[in-house]
């Protein structure tokens, strides 16, 4: 096996579908609205505590997420399911491929499937290891929604579940990008989900992340992008870029991190400011410097894997204003473990 | 045709991203440089393999939580000795992560690269599916139980990430690229084929990788209500198989560009030849009784590795021991080499020895295949005593395990969610 194997350059992909699922409604046109998102509320496993914590939630009910409770493989499945479903069937939608394709999917994840996982093992807890059910903790596995959407959507050929912080979604572009260089597929379904769970959101508490004062919202939803090689006549958009991962594993680290990451990027080129309500919101503005920013959209929580989707779609799909220029950096704040950074253009 | 970088694009009308630091991207191939692993059977590479062809078994009752109320009691528990030690900063680290940390010091230093300037190079593609999830139970425990703090210490460290950063801390660097996968089963499979991917695509010269599992209650309790576990005993490819035994365990593969080794004067202990996976869209659990995924994986890693299927003198089979695996792993053999196996390729699973290890297992036999090709000797198939007959004549006996001539290697292994893996090694001369 050697190098002569690589049929085509690492970078740049090019995107030719895309999809998304968020607390804004379904759809890529969703993220780019401005209007704020209506909080709901989860209540403390500690109850009767009462400890109460805004949340960014997807509406389960809204069509596009109805259309899949027949599919007999998420009838049981969690929701991350069906929300990745849904975003990679959208950006899948988008595409006009050859039937015989060979296509590849990879997906990004930074809690899993905690829904699942805390009612398993919630049960095994409160009534015993008797009661463990076998219907939950397949569904517990990372893979597991990945597993759902190739199936429904017949993707036979490679798969990965890619896990870590918000940075994993810049792996599983790497991951895609490596494929399509390898000429195993002619197109990769990158899609990162996340789902809300008390549990995940309780462990946000215990890290300092909900402070009373702070405006970080937990969200839930996928996102979704096509990849293929470049053909620009069908081209949306391109992945010019990554940069290397920068791991961290404190504030002093994560600030050292953010500015290896952007150094990688010449200073003109402008900036999507995406670290949110993060912690990590001084360090990436330290980090940015004079670099030009370019104009934000409206704040959809933080959905981690999903989130660093969602800002690739904006700058793809016009949502955020290059103020003259054709692509960006979209920086992926990883909240326990890496920084990186994409290069973004339109076509 | 490769950029001599990993992720630079210069756009037509904005050059704008700086290059990063060229990577040679030229090389023969891919060569195992180091080796390192800690199991049921022992600390390191060595021991385990003496152990192995000594048809050892490491099974024994589970100890590291309570399974009174379990069908299935037994497991392949790593002993204390073999774990990272608990001092300075280590009483924060998990189980994980101190399982972890010894094969890949173990597999560093065998391939010359601890304290060299090297580990400043390397990449990391690490598998798991559980993390350290003992952390995420005794958070739970604690939110259940009310306890009003304590809460951020188990929790913050619990991710699969947090023991990526306990691995660079501990041996002193910060990796570039960060790769991990929780493909179920055949992730450790998949994270070593994935690094070699690393290198043909000029994206590394060097990686780590492998994969790490700890027992943990949560897990255990998945497959015992399942009644995936065996409540007798582990007996792949056996006509009265009736479940796996779980395990724990990590293992770690240096993977080189020939040129780096060379270069830096490595000697390569073999190989690696080819790598293939494909998504079995049957069941979430249930593989596919034609075990035609898995036929595809072995087809796409050897025309990776341009070899012949009949070339390959021995599989490391996945091997579970669940009726379904196993079953449809002997069908995937008979579609790959056109035949049902015979004696032309030796077949056994480790399982029965140290246990399923779910996301280090693809990493730890990925090891005993290479430590086949290098000793030519095979792991023996041990604990089977009725053979399924499509497989029977290419099982490895305890007495004959030499293979003089054993040239080509193969690991495959099946996961949760339809994945399925094959890596392919060879020789050096």
């Amino acid at each position: 096996m050697s190098v002569s194997a690589l049929h085509h350059p690492l970078f740049p992909v090019a995107v030719a579908g895309c999809g998304a699922i968020s607390p804004a409604g379904a759809g890529v046109a969703a993220l780019l609205k401005r209007d704020p998102i209506p909080e709901s509320e989860l209540v403390s496993l500690r109850a009767p505590d009462t400890k109460r914590y805004p949340v960014l939630r997807v509406d389960p009910k809204q069509p596009a997420l109805d259309r899949w409770v027949r599919e007999p493989r998420l009838r049981r499945a969690s929701p991350v399911a069906t929300f990745l479903v849904e975003a990679a069937a959208q950006a899948l939608a988008e595409w006009q491929g050859p039937e015989d394709a060979r296509l590849g999917i990879v997906g990004a994840f930074f809690c899993g499937c905690p829904a699942y996982s805390r009612r398993f093992f919630e049960q095994t807890i409160r009534l015993g290891p008797s009661a463990a059910s076998p219907a939950l903790f397949p569904e517990t596995v990372y893979n597991s929604p990945l597993s759902h959407a190739a199936s429904i959507l017949g993707i036979g050929g490679a798969a990965y579940a890619v896990v870590g912080d918000d940075a994993a979604w810049g792996e599983a572009v790497r991951v895609g990008a490596t494929w399509l260089a390898l000429d195993e597929v002619d197109a990769v379904l990158v899609v990162a989900a996340e789902e809300l769970d008390i549990i995940s959101v309780e462990a946000y508490a215990a890290a300092g992340w909900l402070r009373p004062g702070r405006a970080f919202r937990p969200a839930e939803g996928a996102s979704a992008v096509l990849l293929r090689r470049p053909n620009a006549a069908k081209d949306l958009g391109r992945i010019d870029a990554i940069s290397p991962g920068h791991s961290y594993r404190n504030p002093a680290a994560a600030r050292v991190a953010a500015r290896a990451t952007l150094a990688n990027f010449f200073p003109e080129l402008p900036i999507f400011p995406t670290a949110g309500h993060s912690w990590l919101e001084g360090i990436a503005h330290d980090a940015s410097g004079t670099r030009p920013e370019v104009v934000d959209a409206s704040y959809l929580g933080e959905a981690f894997t999903a989130t660093a989707g969602w800002n690739t779609l904006r700058v793809l799909h016009g949502g955020v204003h290059l103020s003259g220029a054709n692509a960006c950096v979209v920086p992926i704040w990883g909240q326990n473990h890496q920084i990186s950074a994409l290069k973004v253009s339109r076509t | 045709m490769v950029q001599p970088g990993l992720a630079a694009s210069e756009g037509d009308d904005q050059p704008i991203f700086r290059m990063t630091p060229a990577v040679a991207a030229d090389t023969d191939g891919v060569v195992i440089t180091g080796l390192g692993a800690v199991c049921a059977l022992g600390g390191n590479v060595d021991e385990i393999w003496r152990r192995l062809l000594a048809g050892e078994d490491g099974s024994g009752p589970v100890t590291v939580f309570d399974v009174s109320s379990c069908r299935c009691q037994q497991a392949a528990e790593v002993k204390p000795e073999w774990l990272a030690p608990c001092h300075g900063h280590a009483p924060r680290l998990s189980r994980a992560s101190r399982l972890m940390l010894p094969p890949a010091r173990e597999a560093l230093a065998q391939a010359g690269v601890l304290g060299s300037p090297a580990l400043e190079r390397i990449a990391l593609s690490v598998a798991t599916t559980a993390g350290a999830m003992e952390w995420g139970e005794e958070f739970l425990r604690g939110l259940i139980a009310r306890r009003p703090g304590g809460l951020l210490g188990p929790i913050a460290r619990q991710q699969p990430q947090q023991q990526l950063l306990d691995l660079q801390d501990a041996l002193g660097f910060r990796a570039g690229i960060t790769h991990i996968i929780g493909n179920a089963c055949a992730s450790g499979a998949n994270a070593v084929g994935h690094a070699a991917d690393l290198l043909l695509t000029g994206q590394a010269e060097i990686v780590l990788c492998g994969g790490y599992e700890a027992l943990s209650e949560l897990v255990f309790l998945g497959f015992d209500c399942l009644q995936a576990t065996s409540i007798t005993s582990c007996r792949p490819f056996d006509r009265a198989r009736d479940g796996l035994m779980l395990g724990e365990g990590a293992a770690f593969l240096v993977l080189e560009t020939m040129a780096h080794a060379t270069r830096r004067g490595a000697p390569a202990m073999a190989r690696f030849c080819g790598y293939g996976h494909a998504t079995d869209l049957n069941h979430l659990t249930q593989p596919s009784p034609d075990g035609m995924a898995l036929a595809s994986a072995l087809r796409m890693a050897a025309r990776r590795a341009r070899i012949d299927p009949n070339a390959i003198g021995y599989i490391n089979a996945h091997g579970t021991a669940t009726p379904l695996n196993d079953t449809a792993e002997v069908a995937a053999y008979a579609a790959f080499f056109g035949r049902t196996p015979g004696e032309h390729v030796r077949v056994s699973s480790t399982k029965a020895a140290i246990g399923h290890t779910l996301g280090a297992a693809g990493a730890l036999e990925a090891v005993f295949t290479v430590q086949a090709l290098r000793h030519r000797r095979l792991p023996p198939q041990i604990a089977t005593r009725e053979p399924m007959p499509e497989i029977a004549s290419s099982l490895v006996n305890v007495a004959d395990s030499a293979a003089p001539d054993l040239r080509s290697a193969a690991s495959v292994n099946l996961g949760f969610g339809g994945s399925n893996a094959a890596l392919i090694f060879a020789a050096v001369p």
